[in-house]
């Protein structure tokens, strides 16, 4: 498996969003064949998201200002009734694996410590 | 640590256009842009390339968790002035396209959305009048 593409902010972010699909792989494959000239024919099948039209996201990534993460960050990563929240968005590492895995274990070390106390 | 992360970014977006400014492409991928200004040329080129991947191709927007909104019948695209304002700042959701677009491409668009989709306003925005309400000298060609 290959992540072929992912792009943002410039010119061909919009662009490839305003393809199909099924045009964008097309995209994807001719651009990967200039590096590799096999890509094309060892390619077996593909798919593509607009992440940003996606409504559970709405975008790729978070985005903190540093006055947003003074004034909501704490909030955002306190467990809240029934709802804790854990993703790449509430880590110091936005957009990154890594910031979703330490967000996880953070998530995780807060249940924990919660339900130690009950 | 975020400049590296924005490094980081600007290499996985580069690596493709990189691969194909050496030979060049003549399928479908030679429908985009090479650096960080659009390359489409006239109102519908641009729509098309540009605006359609948010508002869709017809121009009707989409809504679910968040909203593109329709230009159709949309009484914000009356002002010319205004398509020009948001093409600058962006607003929202819509990221500010104004430095990827030269003074003739944002008047096509800008004239194309208001001649098109329903809408008929006569007034013409014109190259000229673009670059007097561009905020900073244009980065683009």
């Amino acid at each position: 498996m290959l992540l072929g593409g992912y792009t943002f902010g410039g010119p061909n972010a919009f662009e490839l969003t305003a393809m199909s699909p099924a045009d964008r792989i097309k995209v994807a494959i001719e651009c990967g064949a200039q590096l590799h000239p096999q890509y094309a024919s060892e390619f077996e099948n593909g798919m593509s998201v607009a992440w940003h039209r996606v409504p559970f996201t709405l975008g790729c990534a978070g985005v903190w200002t540093d006055e947003a993460r003074r004034d909501h960050y704490d909030d955002l990563c306190q467990i809240d009734g029934r709802i804790v929240l854990a993703g790449e968005h509430a880590s110091y590492i936005p957009a990154w694996q890594e910031g979703a895995i330490l967000s996880a274990f953070d998530a995780i070390a807060r249940l924990h410590k919660r339900v130690l106390a009950s | 640590m975020r400049n590296i992360i924005r490094a980081l970014f600007a290499c996985a977006v580069l690596a493709p256009v990189a691969a194909t400014s050496d030979e060049g492409l003549s399928g479908a991928a030679s429908s985009l842009s090479q650096g960080r200004t659009f390359s489409e040329q006239g109102g519908a080129a641009l729509f098309a390339g540009v605006c359609a991947g948010c508002h869709q191709p017809d121009a009707r927007g989409a809504s679910g968790a968040g909203t593109y909104p329709s230009l159709v019948g949309n009484d914000v695209v009356a002002s010319a002035e205004y398509l020009e304002f948001l093409l600058f700042t962006g607003r929202r959701g819509m990221l500010p396209l104004g430095a990827m677009l030269n003074d003739q491409q944002m008047a096509d668009v800008i004239n194309y959305v208001r001649g098109h989709f329903g809408n008929a306003y006569p007034d013409e925005v014109s190259a000229d009048q673009v670059k007097a309400a561009r905020p900073h000298p244009a980065s683009a060609p």
